[in-house]
């Protein structure tokens, strides 16, 4: 975070986005406090979402690096948080404790919304991206065996180094899942950091990796490949905002409309271009998000 | 000279009110020191209490939720909001640290409200996820945060209190230095004064008259130096007009007389009155430099109070010298009440009037049998009563002996005054005589005894002069014509006597 401070911020930059505008549905509103969990691909939802808002007249007060699920979720049920961007997978599992996978994206957004409505806070529409784990390869490997889904790693005629956070090699929807999901055998487990596995996969020190399917680096398909996950064995993860029924209610219908209007444009493609601004080109969120809301004409 | 000493004033008031401000300054700044003390350890217990905050959490957490163990947590949560608002008065007027406590209070706010409520939540009803989450959690980083915070802060704080005390002791230091050279100026405009008088009007005058006494006795030739451009100038080319015309007219020479008696009286009056307006402006300093030492002087650091002593101790020395050149202007001119007065008299009043200072020094002072002579009593009881004085004054300090004698030379008395005391470089026994001319800076004193001296002397047409070596004592000589001689002698002795 320390490096965005010195990038210079677009035209129309952070001074125009931190005032409200002077008309609009949400102008004489009570304030919102919008949160995001710490890592940046939630600053820059939490920017495009505060953003468009406050385009809209409404007064958000943005309060990025919040923290993990299990706190930023509890702050917004307690009430000292208003509305923060979560994913529905997450949801549904680090909150609803589904231990079944869903079988579809709309499932899984239908469980999330239920476990947030229980507790008063409304789940508005999901983007059509999702930032899940995926299993990548380097385009040179893939073309060389013919891999397009991750079951094809069973024709790879050598062992697969799989290069994964720690945690990953226990869970279901991770190494194990791999194994039993898709039958592969010819697998070893190389632990590693995660956002360190680009460099393990340019370098050949791992064969494939796990990795967020929102990764800026996965811009290049001359240099990667997403293997398919047919049997969706990584699970749904579009994300959506999670809004406090009351303050929707407080808000009015432009606050709800004005957040949907931006989920609906977020698509894979958009969110990697837009991660690989800020974190491999060292763009603020403050201006990637401002250029991204005027293109749109959300701003 | 109304215009100098007004000049004079104004330069006293304007010192004065530098040093008020001075004082003032850094008292000011001494409070703002004083504040951002205040600020930083107000600074110092919200910062304990945020980290109260987090160790609290900690507790609460890693014990699995025993109340007692929230107890830090609650305490802190119940007293930083008043904590801050206190900080934040207390830099108001420093708007960076203003700014920066401003934020401080956000981040605690964002810590309790976004951070530490939901944590103690989670804990309370799903404790194994708290303990996991917390492992992970941005706690410390955000209290690492708002400690870095602090430290900007106190930073802060601490530049503006020094920057406060730097400015006003710079401020002092000018202020002090303008009192220094105001009383630099002003001691040198007395001296200046002083030497001017002696140098340029008396001395002059002087010659003047002695060349009107040589012409007194018949020695027509006698002419007194006329380069000056200014009035003394005029003096000596009237008084060389004067001895001209004499060579031509004797008659005219009662005239020119009276004439150069009258600019002399006018030029005493003039050392008269402008040592007179010296001591107005000079009592304005005393009364304010006293005012400043009654009220002030606590506000003071040392050196402050080191100036401010030399400045009390040289405006009382200023007086002496003021009241030294007001006496030395008097003295010597107008008629001589001569009377014929026996000399072990005077001597005996002038030991009575340095009794104390006789028993003092426990010396000795013994004479032989001395004449009468025909002088003005005061003016010679002055003259061996500065003698004493310095014999008893330059004298190492066990027991003194002074010896005064009297010994009859052809047409006039001579008198000695001998100590044993530190005795005079040789090269330095004309200058003593000069007004303000001292030796060596220990001792007390103006140097203007000696002058007035030799002016009551000269004045009864007789010399004084010093024998004596350095660690040898010395011997003070002085003549005064013989009375009973005069008619037949003087005329031979006297003109090569004055002015000697
Ligand atoms: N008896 C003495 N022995 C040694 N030195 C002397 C003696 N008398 C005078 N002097 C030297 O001559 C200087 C001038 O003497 P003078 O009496 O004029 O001034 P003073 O004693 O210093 O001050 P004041 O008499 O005005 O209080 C003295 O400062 C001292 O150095
Ligand atoms: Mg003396």
């Amino acid at each position: 975070m320390l490096v965005l401070a010195f990038v210079p911020v677009a035209c129309g930059g952070s001074s125009a986005t931190k005032t409200a505008a002077a008309e609009g549905p949400g102008v004489g509103k009570p304030p919102v406090t919008f949160g995001t969990k710490n890592f940046p691909e939630q600053f820059l939802l939490g920017e495009l979402y505060a953003q468009a808002l406050r385009a809209k007249g409404f007064h958000v007060n943005l309060k990025s690096d919040v923290g993990a699920t299990e706190i930023i979720y509890r702050a917004l049920t307690l009430g000292t948080l208003d509305a923060y961007p979560e994913y529905t997978g997450i949801l549904r599992t680090v909150i609803g404790d589904k231990t079944t996978r869903a079988a579809s994206p709309a499932q899984a957004y239908n469980d999330a919304r239920q476990v947030a409505g229980a507790e008063g806070v409304a789940m508005l529409n999901p983007t059509p991206f999702q930032d899940r784990d995926v299993l990548a390869v380097t385009a040179a490997f893939a073309r060389r065996y013919h891999l397009r889904a991750i079951a094809d790693l069973a024709k790879v005629p050598r062992a697969i180094r799989v290069s994964g956070a720690p945690e990953f090699r226990t869970r279901l929807e991770g190494y194990i899942g791999l194994k039993r999901v898709y039958g592969l055998h010819n697998l070893v487990f190389r632990p590693r950091r995660i956002g360190t596995q680009y460099a393990a996969l340019d370098n050949g020190t791992v064969d494939a990796a796990d990795a967020f399917s929102t990764d800026g680096q996965l811009t290049s398909t001359s240099k990667y490949v997403v293997l398919k996950d047919p049997k969706n064995m990584f699970g749904f993860e579009n994300e959506a905002p999670l809004v406090r029924q009351k303050v929707l209610d407080m808000e009015g219908p432009a606050f709800a409309s004005t957040l949907n209007a931006v989920s609906a444009t977020l698509t894979t493609s958009l969110m990697r271009q837009m991660n690989a601004s800020v974190v491999l080109r060292g763009a603020s969120p403050t201006s990637v998000a401002d250029r991204f809301l005027r293109d749109h004409h959300l701003k | 000279m109304v215009v100098a000493s007004g000049a004079f004033a104004l330069l006293i008031a304007a010192v004065f009110v530098l040093l008020v401000f001075a004082i003032r300054g850094q008292r000011d700044s001494a409070n703002r020191a004083i504040r951002a003390q205040e600020a930083i350890s107000a600074g110092n217990k919200l910062e304990k209490l945020a980290i109260d905050l987090e160790t609290g959490v900690r507790g609460y957490v890693a014990s699995g939720a025993k109340p007692v163990f929230l107890e830090p947590y609650s305490a802190a949560r119940q007293a930083y909001p008043a904590q801050a608002r206190e900080l934040e008065a207390l830099v108001r007027d420093n708007p960076a640290a203003s700014a920066t406590a401003q934020k401080i209070t956000g981040s605690i706010n964002d810590y309790v409200d976004l951070y530490s409520i939901p944590m103690i939540s989670l804990a309370n009803d799903k404790i194994d996820v708290a303990r996991s989450v917390i492992v992970n959690g941005t706690g410390p980083q955000r209290i690492q945060a708002i400690r870095g915070q602090f430290q900007q802060l106190f930073n802060s704080e601490r530049a503006l209190a020094d920057k406060r005390t730097s400015q006003a002791s710079s401020r002092a230091s000018v202020a002090v230095g303008f009192g220094i050279g105001g009383l630099v100026i002003g001691l040198s405009a007395v001296l200046v004064l002083a030497i001017y008088l002696a140098r340029s009007v008396v001395r002059p005058v002087r010659e003047v008259a002695a060349g009107a006494e040589r012409v007194a006795h018949g020695d027509l030739s006698a002419r007194a130096p006329d380069q000056r451009s200014d009035e003394l100038g005029d003096l000596g080319r009237a008084f060389n007009t004067m001895a001209a015309s004499l060579e031509h007219s004797r008659d005219e020479v009662a005239a020119r007389t009276a004439e150069l008696e009258r600019s002399n009286a006018e030029l005493d009056q003039f050392a008269a009155v402008t040592s007179h307006d010296l001591k107005e402006p000079l009592q304005t300093v005393t009364v304010f430099a006293g005012l400043l030492d009654r009220d002030y002087r606590e506000l003071l650091d040392d050196s402050g109070k080191t100036f401010l002593d030399s400045i009390l101790a040289g405006t009382d020395r200023m007086r002496t010298l003021i009241r030294d050149l007001l006496e030395y202007s008097r003295v010597g001119h107008g008629e001589l009440q001569r009377e014929p007065v026996p000399m072990d008299e005077l001597l005996d009043r002038a030991r009575d009037n340095l009794a104390g200072r006789i028993a003092e020094k426990s010396a000795t002072l013994t004479s032989d049998p001395l004449p009468t002579v025909d002088v003005d009593p005061k003016q010679l009881c002055q003259v061996l009563q500065n003698l004493l004085s310095n014999a008893l004054k330059f004298s190492d300090d066990d027991a003194p002996e002074v010896h005064v004698s009297a010994a009859l030379f052809p047409g006039e008395w001579r008198f000695s005054v001998r100590d044993n005391g530190i005795g005079i470089d040789p090269r330095q026994a004309e200058r003593i005589f000069q007004p303000f001319a001292r030796l060596g800076a220990s001792k007390e004193g103006t140097g203007i005894g000696l002058a007035i001296c030799q002016k009551i002397v000269e004045h009864h047409g007789g010399r004084i002069w010093v024998e004596g070596r350095p660690g040898s004592g010395s011997v003070f000589h002085f003549t005064i014509p013989d009375s009973a001689s005069t008619e037949d002698r003087r005329p031979a002795t006297a003109p090569a006597g004055v002015g000697a």
